[in-house]
């Protein structure tokens, strides 16, 4: 990177670090007891609970104020006030991949995890993330993301409203047969999108094998080798249960 | 007499293990594993230890430590797969081996570069596990004697050398990532007075964050946006068709080796400084006593030694801190320490008094690690190779599922998770903004350490920091911290400067501080 790239964003880091210090420092006065007696021990300040984290938030103000100072003087300031004059800049392909990242590990974990079947939920994971990027093409991962962003937002829009509690209680496994749909309609559109082109067919089908391979293996791995009892045990791991205890 | 029977019993405990198919089998199966973590840019030692780590904490604690040192040594041997036949390092330890590893094998000598990786890797780990054998005692009966002003010295010493040895801009970012670690270890209620600190009222996070997810996070998340985000591609392997011990050239190089292998127990010793920082500074020493320094970086068998008994030897040099002191030499060794708390063994000084017979098993384990390693990098090195035409795409994902499902089994709380993730985020901006990260993960594990240990000091001297000048290794520690400080500062650089110029006569002032 850029040495004055860098110093710009010490620039910001370092403001963040001053602040984080004072809210720490804050924070710590506030609520941590310093001289006072808490659950009928009375403290004296070198054993305070407060002591340690003041000595760290006044680093972070340290650090944070040193690291300004040398932005400044390196020229990073200037370049962020700079750039924050020039408006409309467009976000490069790399941003655009970050977000491709971001979002199946944010779907997965604070979505699909503590909600819908582990099995289901790590197949999906892995397809989505293979398919968003073993494609190379960055109009493929755009469209894709798209496809996916809509579909999660629906789910989330379920789940805040607290949907899949009713209709579960209902209808067992009801939300992890919407979200398999869901993952067949978004293999369909991989599909549409590689259709006529054999070397994204061929990665397409590499893709579906190593993700239903790797979650056949690891999750049946933790589940019955090492006894983890996992987050969600929905339809997918009942059928192994149920395949599991007929060949004991 | 003393001597004779700790070797006795020594090669006891090497037979005893060796002689156990299961643990033969694991430390096989975790060798290659580790050789193929290592090839496979992207994939490094810490997370292969960090991820396996999860996978061993249902089975006994030998059997658990055969399987996580056979992956920190294959793993750290394997980054020269990658080094050696594409010219992009498997790990950040194996980058120096590069400069003289793939022009050996763009001359059509790439199994000779991996029959010298194989046989000074080996080299390197048996001279670690030697000072590991023949110091961790010594170490160990010196730590008994430590107070706790002692033991808040030595985990600030560590944070801090962390942080200035592995900056890759300023010295202060890595300070300031080893106090970022430090405020995540005192989420949780303190281990004083039980009192919340930074809980915000969640009854999950009351117990403090768990240190494996967070290292998994903090190595695994990072590496996995890096390689996707950057498009990372890995060029065609140079072909090779067998590895031989290559005994003559080793035996040509001794000196060489034998240098290597000091820097690298030496920098191993050193808390959080690692394998990378072993292998550059093996490299630029090799190159520096060399007769021919003009060859390096084109094909020098010398660099390739240089490095790999280098990264190698750190590795039991990162264990001895780790057993003796509680106080990991490596970011491998941080995970290795997260794996023994889950096995309640608890390093420190303490170790030797309630777990006698472990730095034996440690060092007998290393033994056997090496030769597994040595065995299949000679044997498997044809096979092994075939990794790196997996592409990223393809195996990034599954590391990480292999990252969540690893930090969700620990403790099986889906909270880890929700913090793994944005640790992992959090490391990620950090190291592309030169933050290192090793400072963070030893401030995570440290952090209790220091701070319960300050406040018991002050406890027993009733606030007074006196003891800390009464106390030699307090007083030698407490320098070393004040100079690392004072060495940032504007003013010691003027004064160093005007004492080198009173001394040496005028000099220009390089860093224009003056």
């Amino acid at each position: 990177m850029e040495k004055i790239e860098l110093r710009k964003k010490d620039f910001v880091t370092s403001i963040i670090l001053v602040i984080f210090g004072i809210w720490m420092l804050v924070y710590t006065v506030f609520t941590m007891p310093m001289k006072d007696s808490f659950s009928g021990v009375i403290n004296v300040w070198y054993v305070s609970p407060a002591l340690f984290p003041l000595g760290i938030g006044s680093f972070l103000i340290l650090g944070g104020w040193v690291l300004m100072a040398r932005a400044v003087r390196d020229g990073g300031a200037k370049r962020f006030f700079e750039d924050l004059s020039t408006r409309g800049k467009e976000s490069s392909g790399k941003t655009f991949r970050l977000f491709g990242i971001l979002l199946p590990i944010f779907a997965y974990v604070y979505l699909n995890i503590p909600r819908i079947d582990f099995f289901l939920s790590t197949i999906f994971c892995l397809v989505v993330f293979m398919t968003f990027f073993y494609f190379d093409d960055s109009m493929i991962l755009k469209k894709l993301f798209r496809f996916y962003l809509i579909g999660c937002l629906f789910f989330v829009f379920l789940f805040s409203v607290g949907v899949h509690r009713k209709i579960n209680g209902i209808f067992p496994y009801f939300m992890d047969i919407l979200v398999f749909l869901f993952l067949l309609a978004y293999i369909f559109y991989c599909a549409v999108l590689i259709r006529g082109d054999q070397v994204q067919k061929k990665k397409m089908k590499l893709t579906l094998i190593t993700s239903v391979i790797t979650s056949l293996f690891l999750i049946p791995a933790f589940k019955f080798l090492l006894l983890v009892p996992l987050p969600v045990e929905g339809g997918f791991i009942e059928i192994m249960n149920i395949i599991r205890y007929a060949f004991r | 007499m003393f001597i004779i029977e700790q070797i006795i019993n020594f090669y006891q405990t090497v037979f005893h293990l060796a002689f156990n198919l299961e643990n033969m089998i694991l430390l096989f199966a975790a060798t290659i594993l580790g050789i193929i973590f290592g090839a496979l840019p992207g994939l490094t030692a810490t997370l292969g230890v960090g991820l396996l780590t999860t996978l061993t904490y249902g089975i006994n604690t030998n059997t658990a430590m055969i399987t996580l040192l056979g992956m920190y040594v294959g793993a750290i041997y394997g980054g020269s797969y990658g080094s050696i036949c594409v010219n992009i390092p498997g790990t950040a330890a194996a980058a120096a081996t590069a400069l003289d590893g793939y022009p050996l094998a763009c001359k059509g000598e790439a199994g000779r570069a991996l029959g010298l990786t194989t046989t000074a890797s080996f080299i390197g780990t048996m001279v670690g596990m030697f000072f590991l054998a023949t110091t961790a005692p010594l170490i160990s009966s010196i730590a008994l004697q430590f107070t706790s002003y002692e033991f808040f010295l030595l985990a600030f010493f560590g944070i801090m050398i962390s942080g200035g040895l592995t900056g890759q801009d300023l010295v202060y970012k890595g300070w300031i990532a080893g106090f970022i670690g430090l405020f995540l270890a005192i989420a949780g209620r303190d281990n004083l007075q039980s009192f919340p600190r930074f809980t915000f009222g969640f009854s999950e996070l009351d117990g403090g964050l768990e240190v494996v997810p967070v290292l998994i996070g903090a190595f695994g998340i990072p590496q996995i946006i890096q390689v996707i985000r950057d498009q990372f591609s890995i060029a065609e392997a140079k072909k090779f068709h067998r590895v031989f011990p290559e005994w003559k050239i080793i035996g040509k190089h001794i000196t060489t080796i034998i240098r290597s292998a000091l820097i690298g127990v030496g920098i191993g010793a050193v808390p959080g400084i690692g394998e990378d920082v072993a292998a550059w500074v093996s490299y630029g020493a090799a190159k520096k006593a060399s007769k021919h320094p003009e060859i390096f970086g084109k094909g020098a068998y010398e660099g390739v030694i240089a490095c790999e008994t280098g990264n190698n030897a750190c590795i039991g040099g990162a264990i001895i801190p780790l057993l003796t002191l509680g106080v990991p030499g490596s970011p491998p060794a941080a995970m290795l320490l997260g794996a023994l708390m889950i096995h309640n063994v608890t390093p420190g000084p303490m170790l030797s008094i309630e777990h006698p017979q472990f730095i034996t098993q440690m060092t007998a384990i290393l033994l056997l690690a090496s030769f597994a390693m040595f065995v299949c990098g000679i044997l498997l090195a044809t096979q092994v190779v075939k990794v790196l035409r997996i592409p990223p795409p393809l195996f990034m994902p599954i590391v990480l599922v292999l990252c969540v499902i690893g930090s969700y089994a620990l403790g099986t709380k889906v909270v880890n998770l929700y913090l793994m993730v944005p640790i992992g985020i959090l490391a990620y901006f950090m190291q592309s903004m030169s933050y290192p990260i090793a400072p963070l993960v030893i401030g995570v594990i440290l952090g209790p350490m220091a701070d319960e240990n300050l406040r018991r000091a002050l406890m027993v001297s009733q606030g007074s920091l006196w003891p800390i000048f009464t106390r030699p290794v307090a007083l030698i520690l407490f320098i070393l911290i004040v100079w690392m400080f004072a060495s940032q500062m504007l003013f010691y650089r003027r004064f160093a400067h005007w004492v080198k110029s009173r001394l040496f006569g005028r000099q220009k002032d390089p860093a224009g501080v003056v």
